[in-house]
């Protein structure tokens, strides 16, 4: 199956030790609520790129968020013409 | 307790990065190469299918295009071939504190005292592989061995997630009918002076007299000599250690090419700039000064001098730079590339050694007006402060090593000085 990486803005909440956990994702006006974090892995993903990357149950679909260097993205079955990124380096924003 | 030597190697680096980050890459023939527009277009790496085509490392954009038309250049992006790099010596580091980088790709991992903690070494070196490409999906070639030179030498046998393990019972059988210039410090130069001793493997090698090779080579003949046996007992060096700088040098890949004398001293002129600044903000000097050019046949060829004294004094070095330059260049060719290097460094305190004839202050003037010159840059960029005869031919040297070019340092309210 080929995925497709697309990358998201996510409200995350950062705790004391560093770590992180994704609890909205925005997407289009939209934002879906993460109802759990299944697992939390460092790993690459088949769309392209690595991070860790969080397992999360949202609604009833599972899908894979990718905390990539500073950022983050959603990999996905569902291609969306356009949406996908252009080469570029990654933004130092709120670095 | 064993020794265990692990020599990793990111299998063509900079394209399974790119592969790794846009996986469409896999699928075509694909190399990282620089820009043909500013002339620095070389494959620096590539990938399986652009294997297939017969092209290296090395050449030039246009030929491998000849091999090869729907070949994908894609520009490095060195932010991430750093980051990623790194992040993947990160890895190595959760397992010892002596892992010793070679480049951005390669580096040595000594595991021997990791052994109490994580068992087996060869095993723990397989696990190290195996999650590099879990958390990263790029392939690492390693070689383990008992020590860096073999090591060095089992990693390069098996490309492709390879494992090569060396011990001292078998490495004769393994290593010594591998062709000599696979050896680590051996290269197109000795290797013709070894085949013209009719020594043509790394077995050859090791089975010729240690006194014949240090007659012959010096001290690095007995050095080889001990690689070929096994004898090589280096240390991997801990994290963190950096080898002491023992040049220093910029060169340049020239926008057009250069013609005349007059030319050459610009573009001279900000490279030794360049090395001064550097010298100075390392606190080190120089007595040896090389230049390297390069005509557009592509031949290079170079030569060095002494100076009188030691220097870090950019007048110094293209003074030297242009003597050497109108020694060397007598041919019509024009240049491409050029570079300057100064060597035999000293770190200690060096004197200025007055003479008879020049006034004593002339040296020590000559550097605060070379720092005012920099420090106007620093702040300004580096367009602030130029030679009126850089304008003569602008594009020519319109370029900085040291990146000021476009770079302005606002300086903090108090940061100057006040009511002194």
């Amino acid at each position: 199956m080929k995925l497709f990486k697309y990358y998201v803005d996510v409200v995350t909440l950062i705790f004391q030790d560093g770590s992180l956990k994704p609890l909205f994702v925005c997407w289009q006006h939209r934002h879906y609520r993460v109802d759990k974090v299944l697992s939390v892995r460092e790993t690459y993903s088949k769309a392209g790129g690595c991070g860790i990357c969080y397992t999360c149950r949202m609604g009833s679909q599972q899908r894979n968020l990718f905390w990539e260097r500073n950022r983050w993205f959603l990999e996905s079955e569902v291609y969306i013409p356009g949406m996908e990124e252009e080469r570029k380096t990654p933004s130092l924003k709120g670095m | 307790m064993k020794r265990v030597i692990v020599h990793s190697d990111i299998n063509h680096c900079y394209a399974q990065i790119e592969e790794m980050l846009h996986p469409e890459l896999r699928n075509v023939p694909m190399a990282v190469g620089g820009s043909e527009e500013k002339r620095h277009g070389i494959i620096l790496a590539k990938n399986d299918r652009a294997k297939e085509y017969q092209i290296k490392t090395g050449e030039s954009l246009r030929d491998a295009k000849r091999k090869c038309p729907e070949l994908v250049i894609v520009h490095p992006d060195y932010d991430a071939y750093t980051y990623y790099t790194e992040k993947i010596k990160d890895i190595y580091r959760k397992y010892t504190d002596r892992v010793e980088s070679f480049g951005l790709d390669e580096a040595w991992i000594d595991l021997s005292h990791s052994q109490k903690l994580f068992g087996d070494g060869v095993e723990l070196a397989r696990k190290i592989q195996d999650e590099v490409y879990e958390a990263f999906g790029v392939t690492v070639s390693m070689g383990v061995s008992f020590n860096k030179v073999f090591a060095k030498l089992a990693s390069d046998l098996l490309k492709h997630k390879g494992f090569v393990l060396i011990t001292p019972e078998d490495f004769k059988e393994q290593l010594w009918d591998l062709p000599v210039e696979d050896l680590l410090m051996v290269g197109s130069r000795t290797r013709k002076h070894l085949n013209a001793m009719r020594i043509f493997t790394i077995g050859d090698l090791a089975r010729c007299q240690r006194m014949v090779l240090s007659k012959r080579f010096g001290v690095i003949g007995g050095l080889l000599w001990d690689y070929a046996n096994g004898l090589d007992d280096s240390e991997v060096h801990k994290t963190g250690y950096q080898r002491p700088v023992k040049s220093v040098g910029n060169s340049k890949t020239v926008v057009k090419d250069i013609e005349s004398m007059a030319q050459l001293q610009e573009v001279f002129r900000v490279l030794s700039e360049s090395i001064a600044a550097r010298l100075r903000e390392q606190h080190l000097k120089g007595r040896t000064v090389s230049i390297w050019l390069r005509s557009t046949e592509l031949t290079g060829k170079g030569c060095q001098k002494k100076l009188p004294q030691y220097s870090d004094l950019a007048s110094d070095i293209l003074q030297a730079a242009m003597q050497l330059a109108a020694k060397l260049w007598t041919d019509e060719c024009a240049l491409r590339s050029v570079g300057i290097n100064v060597a035999e460094l000293s770190a200690a305190e060096v004197y200025d050694q007055l003479d008879l004839f020049s006034e004593p202050d002339a040296r020590k003037k000559e550097r605060s007006t070379e720092k005012v010159l920099y420090d106007i840059r620093l702040r300004y960029g580096y367009d602030a402060c130029r030679m009126a005869s850089s304008k003569v031919d602008a594009s020519m040297n319109d370029f900085d090593p040291l990146g000021l070019l476009h770079q302005v340092h606002p300086i903090g309210v108090l940061e100057g000085p006040v009511g002194r």
